[in-house]
C-alpha cells in the first residue's frame, strides 16, 4: 500500500540529512509546550544514539478515545503520555502493558514507591499500568487588592464563608467575587469542585466496599447539597451569570476577568495560574502582582483536594518496550525536571520536596499536601470521563432551571449507582 | 438519452464502476458494522475481546431513555426546522436585496457578493470561535446591549433556555448562508422578463410582481434548497458540540452530538451504534420522500 | 424599481428615493453582518489578545504567526492544500464520469444506482468514524495521504455527482449526438464537447467540494496523529490547551486556516454566482 510519509519527506527537507537509527519510537505529548519535550528528547537521543525518538500530539480533549482506539485496534505510539486517572481502564483494556518486569529489570528513580498516587496505577492483581509523571491539584487563587477593598483581610477558610465573602465582594466592589466555569460540557470544572466540596465535608462519590468492590459514598441529598452550593454563587452571590457558558478553567473570562482585576476569586490549577501571573506582568511591566493562593476551604474532613497530573503508559502493541522504558527513565530523571520541564511539579514524593513554588504559588504548595488521589473512583466499572460529563450534565440542568436540585441529584445519582451495578 | 445496448456496456461500466467501487467501500461496510454493533454492548474499552449480543437492548434502553425524546425534538425542530427555515427566508431576502436596483445603483453588487463569501471560506471551527467571543459575557453583543441599555446584566447567551438556541442557530446561520443565498442569486439571474412587463402592464405594484412572479419562479429552487439544508443540518455535529457541548445540561442535545457522547465520551459503542442507526433510519424515510418528490421529478428526463 | 416617470407626483418621488435609501442601508447592514467576523479574526490575529475588545495593551504584532510557524503550521496547511487538491481533482473526475454515465445512457438498475447516490449524502459521518478506523487500521492507510484522499474523496462524491447531473441536463443532447456523427469517440465527446461547456458547473462543483474538504475535523481528528501529517482544522485545535489557551494564536491559526480559501475563491466569485448549485436546483 502506498504510504507518503510526510515526516521523512519534511525531516530530510529541514536537515537535509536521513536520520539513521536503529529503533524508532514515537512519544506522544499533550500539552502545548512541545518544544521543551523535543529539546529535551535531543538531549535523549544524543546519549542514545541507537533510539530515535519522534514526537507527536494530540488535543486533551481526543487523547483518551483517540490512543484507545489505536492501542486496541494493533497501533498507537510507543510511550504515551496520559491523565493520572486513564491508567487503570487503559490497561485492563489492555491498550497499556504492565511494567512490572521492566520495573524490576532496570529500576526507575529511588524506586516506584517513591512516585505518588499508587493506587492509580496499581491494579488490584499488583499490575503497574503506568508511571505517574507530574502532578498538580486545583486550588482557590485570589487578588489581594479586591479582598481588602471589599474590607476582607483573611481569605475564607471555610465553604460557607467563602460563599459570604464571594457575595460581599460582588456587593462592595460591584466586581466579580468567586468567579468559576458553570458550564456543562464534558470536561466542566463543577466536577472538580464539586469532589472538593463532598471529600472536605467526608463524603466521595465512589468508595471500596471493603468486599474487592466498589459502592456510593455518598448520598442524594448529599450531590443535591453540592449542587446548591455552587448555585448560590450565581449572580448576586459573586459569580457572573454568564459563566453558565463557560466550561474551561483557563476561559478567558476567568482569565482575563483576574488580569484585568475584575474579579476576585478563581479556582485553576498551577499551570493556569502561571501563565495568568506571566501575561499580567507583560501587561503591566512590573514584577509585583496582586495575586496570591490560598488552599480548599475546609469541612469536615478539612480542605481535602485532588491529586491531579499526568503519567507515562507503554503501548501494549510496541515492539520496543525496552527503548521506551529507557525513554520513560529519562523523562522521570532529576535532571530532566530541573533543566526542561520547570513549569511543572514532578510526581516523585523525593523530587518534590526540592521544588520552589515561589511566593504566589505557595497555595498550590500546601493544598498539594492535602492532596488525595482519586482511589476508588478509577475502577473498570465507572470511567471518570463518563462521570465527569455527567456531573456536568446534572448540575446544568439544576442550574439553568430545567429540573430542581433535588431531581438533579436524583438522576445523578441514579445514573453512577446505575454504572456501579452494571 | 442513448438506450441500452450491449455495445455500450464496457463505456457506462468505466464511467461508473471507480466511483461506485469507492462508495461502497467508504459506506456500506462500516454502515453494516454499524448495524451489528447497535445489537452488542460493545464499548470502546473492551475492543480486544469484543462485545456480546444483546439483541435489541440498546433500542429499548434509547426508546425509555427520558432524555431521548428531548434529543429528537432539539434535532428535529431547532435544527432542522427553524434553522432551515430561517436560512431560507435570510437567504431568499439578501439575494433579493443584493439583486434589486438600489444596491446596484449604489455600487454595493460586487461587495455584497464577495461579502456572501467570507462566511462560506471560514471553517465552522473558527466559526465557533469568533461567535463564542461575541456572545461572552464581557463579548460583543454584551457591550453593544449594554452601552444601548437594552440590557442592565450581560447575559449568558449560549447559556441560557431562552437564548442558547437563538445564539446557536445564529452561528449556523451566519457560517451556511452564503450556499443559500448564491443559490438564489443563481435563481434570480433566470426571472423571465417578459412576466415582469406582463404584470408591469397590468399595473402590478412591486409586491405583487414579487407574489405573482418572483416567488413562483423562485419555488422549484426553495423546496430542493430546504430539503438539502435539512439533510446537512441534521447530521452536522460540529457547531452544537463547538459552541454549547450539547449544553447547558443536555438542553441542546442532538442526535449527532448524542452519538458522539455515547461513543467517544461514554466509550458505549453498541448505545451509540444503536443511536446512529436511528439517525439512518430517519434519514433514509426523508431520503425517500426526497428522492420521491424532489430529485426523480428534477431529473426526470434522465429516470 | 426603474427611475420614477417625469409624470408621477412628487410624494411618490420621496417614498421611492426613501425605500432606496432603506434597501441600500439594509444592505450595508447585511455586508457588516457577514464581514464582521472575518474582519474580526484577521484584526485579532495580530494582537497580543487575540481578542480586539478585550481588556489589555492593543499593541498591534506578528508573534502569533510566529508561534503559529514555530508549531508546524507550515507542514499542515501544505498537508491541507495536498490532500484537499488531490481529493477534490480526483472526485470532480469521477462525479463527471458518473454523471454523464447517468445523464447520457440508459442501463438497468439506473434508477437504484442514481437513488443510492442522492442517498450517500444523507449518511451521518459520526457513525462511520470508528468503523473506518478499524479498516484503515487493517490496510495501513492511518496517517496516510492516501487515506484522507479517499475518504474526502467519498464524502463530496455524492453531492458533486448530483450537482452535476443537474448541469449536464443544461447541455444539449444534440450535440454530442452531432459529434458522434462526426466520428468522435465518446471519450473525445466528454473532453472536447461537453467538459468545456459545463465548465462553470464544474467550478462550482469543485468550489463545494474543496470547502467541504477544506473545513472537515472529524476524519482527520481520528485519521492523522503524526505531526507531520495533519491538517489545519487539526493544527488549529491544537491551540486549545488544556489548561491555557493562546488566543492569539488561535485567531492567527484561524485566519491563516481561512486565508487560502477566500484567496482561491474571491477570483471566482462571480462564476460562483451563476455556478453554485443551480445546477442541482433546477425546478
Amino acid at each position: 500500500m502506498l504510504k507518503l510519509s510526510g515526516m521523512t519527506l519534511v525531516a530530510s527537507l529541514l536537515l537535509g540529512t536521513a536520520v539513521k537509527a536503529e529503533t524508532s519510537i514515537v512519544f506522544r505529548y499533550n500539552d502545548g509546550d512541545v518544544a521543551v519535550i523535543e529539546a529535551a528528547v535531543e538531549e535523549f537521543e544524543a546519549a542514545n544514539p541507537d533510539i530515535d525518538v519522534t514526537v507527536e500530539r494530540i488535543a486533551w480533549g481526543d487523547a483518551r478515545t483517540q490512543f484507545l482506539r489505536e492501542a486496541l485496534i494493533g497501533g498507537g505510539p510507543d510511550v504515551v503520555h496520559i491523565a493520572f486517572v486513564w491508567p487503570l481502564e487503559m490497561g485492563q483494556a489492555v491498550a497499556l502493558q504492565p511494567l512490572n518486569d521492566l520495573i524490576s529489570e532496570n529500576g526507575i528513580q529511588s524506586g516506584i514507591d517513591d512516585f505518588v498516587a499508587q493506587d492509580l496505577f496499581t491494579s488490584k492483581e499488583g499490575s503497574i499500568f503506568a508511571v505517574p509523571w507530574t502532578t498538580d491539584t486545583f486550588t482557590l487563587v485570589y487578588n489581594k487588592d479586591l479582598l481588602s477593598e471589599a474590607g476582607i483581610s483573611e481569605f475564607p477558610s471555610e465553604w460557607p464563608a467563602l460563599a459570604e465573602a464571594s457575595r460581599k465582594i460582588h456587593e462592595a466592589t460591584g466586581k466579580a467575587g468567586f468567579g468559576f466555569s458553570a458550564g456543562s460540557a464534558a470536561s466542566n470544572v463543577i466536577w472538580f469542585m464539586l469532589n472538593y466540596y463532598w471529600w472536605s465535608n467526608g463524603h466521595a462519590l465512589i468508595v471500596d466496599d471493603g468486599a474487592g468492590g466498589y459502592k456510593m459514598g455518598i448520598t442524594p441529598e448529599e450531590v443535591a447539597e453540592g449542587f446548591e452550593y455552587f448555585a448560590s454563587f450565581m449572580g448576586d452571590g459573586g459569580n457572573p451569570d454568564t459563566n453558565i457558558s463557560v466550561s474551561s478553567w483557563s476561559d478567558p473570562s476567568i482569565v482575563n476577568g483576574m488580569i484585568s482585576g475584575h474579579q476576585a476569586i478563581a479556582f485553576m490549577p498551577p499551570a493556569t495560574f502561571r501563565s495568568m501571573l506571566d501575561t499580567y506582568r507583560s501587561q503591566t511591566g512590573s514584577e509585583e502582582t496582586p495575586f496570591a493562593s490560598a488552599t480548599i476551604p475546609a469541612g469536615s474532613a478539612g480542605g481535602i483536594s485532588h491529586l491531579g497530573g499526568r503519567s507515562l503508559g507503554i503501548n501494549s502493541n510496541t515492539k520496543h518496550p525496552e527503548e521506551s522504558f529507557r525513554l520513560v527513565q529519562y523523562l522521570t530523571s532529576k535532571g530532566f525536571f530541573e533543566k526542561h520541564l520547570k513549569t511543572q511539579m514532578p510526581a516523585q514524593k523525593a523530587l518534590l520536596s526540592s521544588v520552589d513554588f515561589g511566593p504566589e504559588m505557595a497555595g498550590f504548595a500546601t493544598q498539594l499536601a492535602n492532596g488525595r488521589s482519586w482511589g476508588a473512583y478509577a475502577n473498570p466499572k465507572t470511567p471518570i470521563g463518563e462521570m465527569w460529563n455527567e456531573t456536568g450534565r446534572s448540575f446544568g440542568s439544576f442550574l439553568i432551571g430545567q429540573i430542581s436540585a433535588e431531581v438533579a441529584a436524583q438522576d445523578f445519582y441514579d445514573k453512577i449507582s446505575g454504572m456501579l451495578g452494571k | 438519452m442513448i438506450s441500452f445496448e450491449r455495445q455500450h456496456l464496457g463505456f457506462i461500466l468505466a464511467m461508473l464502476v471507480p466511483a461506485f467501487l469507492l462508495l461502497a467501500l467508504f459506506y456500506i461496510w462500516p454502515a453494516t458494522f454499524n448495524l451489528w454493533n447497535s445489537f452488542t454492548d460493545l464499548t470502546l474499552l473492551s475492543m480486544r475481546q469484543g462485545g456480546n449480543f444483546v439483541g435489541i437492548q440498546n433500542y429499548v434502553d434509547l426508546i425509555r431513555d427520558s432524555g431521548f425524546k428531548t434529543v429528537i425534538w432539539n434535532t428535529a425542530f431547532w435544527l432542522a426546522f427553524v434553522s432551515t427555515l430561517i436560512r431560507l427566508l435570510l437567504g431568499l431576502g439578501l439575494a433579493l436585496l443584493i439583486h434589486s436596483e438600489p444596491v446596484r445603483r449604489a455600487g454595493l453588487r460586487t461587495i455584497a457578493r464577495m461579502a456572501i463569501l467570507l462566511p462560506w471560506a471560514t471553517p465552522p471551527i473558527v466559526a465557533v470561535v469568533v461567535w463564542r467571543q461575541f456572545f461572552d459575557g464581557q463579548g460583543l453583543f454584551n457591550q453593544i446591549f449594554l452601552d444601548l441599555g437594552i440590557i442592565s446584566e450581560p447575559v449568558a447567551f449560549l447559556g441560557n433556555q431562552a437564548t442558547v438556541w437563538p445564539a446557536l442557530l445564529m452561528i449556523i446561520t451566519w457560517n451556511t448562508l452564503p450556499v443559500v443565498t448564491l443559490t438564489f442569486l443563481a435563481a434570480l439571474q433566470t426571472l423571465p422578463k417578459d412576466l415582469f412587463e406582463a404584470a408591469e402592464m397590468d399595473g402590478a405594484g412591486t409586491w405583487r410582481k414579487f407574489v405573482d412572479v418572483t416567488l413562483p419562479h423562485l419555488a422549484p429552487t426553495m423546496v430542493v434548497m430546504g430539503l438539502l439544508l435539512v439533510i446537512w443540518t441534521f447530521n452536522n455535529f460540529v457547531y452544537v458540540w463547538l459552541a454549547t457541548g450539547a449544553g447547558p445540561g443536555t438542553f441542546t442535545n442532538v442526535l449527532a452530538t448524542e452519538v458522539f457522547m455515547k461513543g467517544f465520551i461514554s466509550f458505549e459503542l453498541g448505545y451509540s451504534s444503536a443511536v446512529g442507526m436511528i439517525m439512518v433510519a430517519i434519514m433514509l424515510v426523508f431520503g425517500a420522500f426526497y428522492f420521491h418528490f424532489v430529485a426523480s421529478r428534477n431529473f426526470k428526463e434522465i429516470m | 424599481m426603474t427611475v420614477a416617470a417625469v409624470d408621477q407626483p412628487r410624494e411618490r418621488d420621496y417614498a421611492s428615493i426613501i425605500g432606496n435609501v432603506f434597501v441600500v442601508a439594509l444592505a450595508v447592514l447585511a455586508i457588516l453582518f457577514l464581514a464582521l467576523p472575518v474582519v474580526w479574526i484577521f484584526v485579532g490575529s495580530f494582537l497580543q489578545t487575540g481578542n480586539p475588545i478585550s481588556a489589555g495593551s492593543m499593541k498591534w504584532t506578528f508573534a502569533n504567526y510566529r508561534t503559529i510557524i514555530e508549531n508546524d503550521f507550515l507542514i499542515f496547511i501544505f498537508n491541507s492544500v495536498f490532500i484537499c487538491i488531490v481529493a477534490v481533482i480526483i472526485c470532480t473526475a469521477l462525479a463527471v464520469m458518473v454523471a454523464y454515465a447517468f445523464s447520457r445512457y440508459r442501463f438497468p438498475l439506473k434508477r437504484m444506482a442514481f437513488a443510492s447516490i442522492v442517498l450517500g449524502q444523507l449518511f451521518p459521518w459520526v457513525i462511520l468514524v470508528t468503523p473506518l478506523f478499524v479498516m484503515f487500521a487493517k490496510a495501513g492507510l492511518l496517517n496516510s495521504y492516501v487515506g484522507m484522499i479517499f475518504c474526502y474523496v467519498c464524502v463530496s462524491l455524492p453531492f458533486s455527482v448530483y450537482m452535476l447531473v443537474g448541469y449536464l441536463e443544461a447541455v444539449p443532447r444534440d450535440l454530442d449526438e452531432a459529434a458522434a456523427m462526426d466520428g468522435c469517440s465518446r471519450v473525445q465527446i466528454v473532453l472536447q464537447v461537453v467538459l468545456p461547456l459545463m465548465l462553470p458547473g464544474i467550478v462550482a462543483t469543485a468550489t463545494y467540494s474543496f470547502l467541504l474538504m477544506w473545513t472537515e475535523y472529524l476524519f482527520a481528528l481520528a485519521f492523522l496523529t503524526e505531526t507531520t501529517m495533519k491538517t489545519m482544522p487539526l493544527g488549529l485545535a491544537l491551540f486549545f490547551g488544556q489548561d491555557t489557551v493562546d488566543w492569539g494564536a488561535v485567531m492567527a491559526a484561524s485566519a491563516a486556516t481561512t486565508l487560502p480559501a477566500l484567496l482561491l475563491f474571491l477570483p471566482l466569485q462571480s462564476k460562483l454566482v451563476s455556478g453554485v448549485t443551480s445546477g442541482s436546483v433546477k425546478g
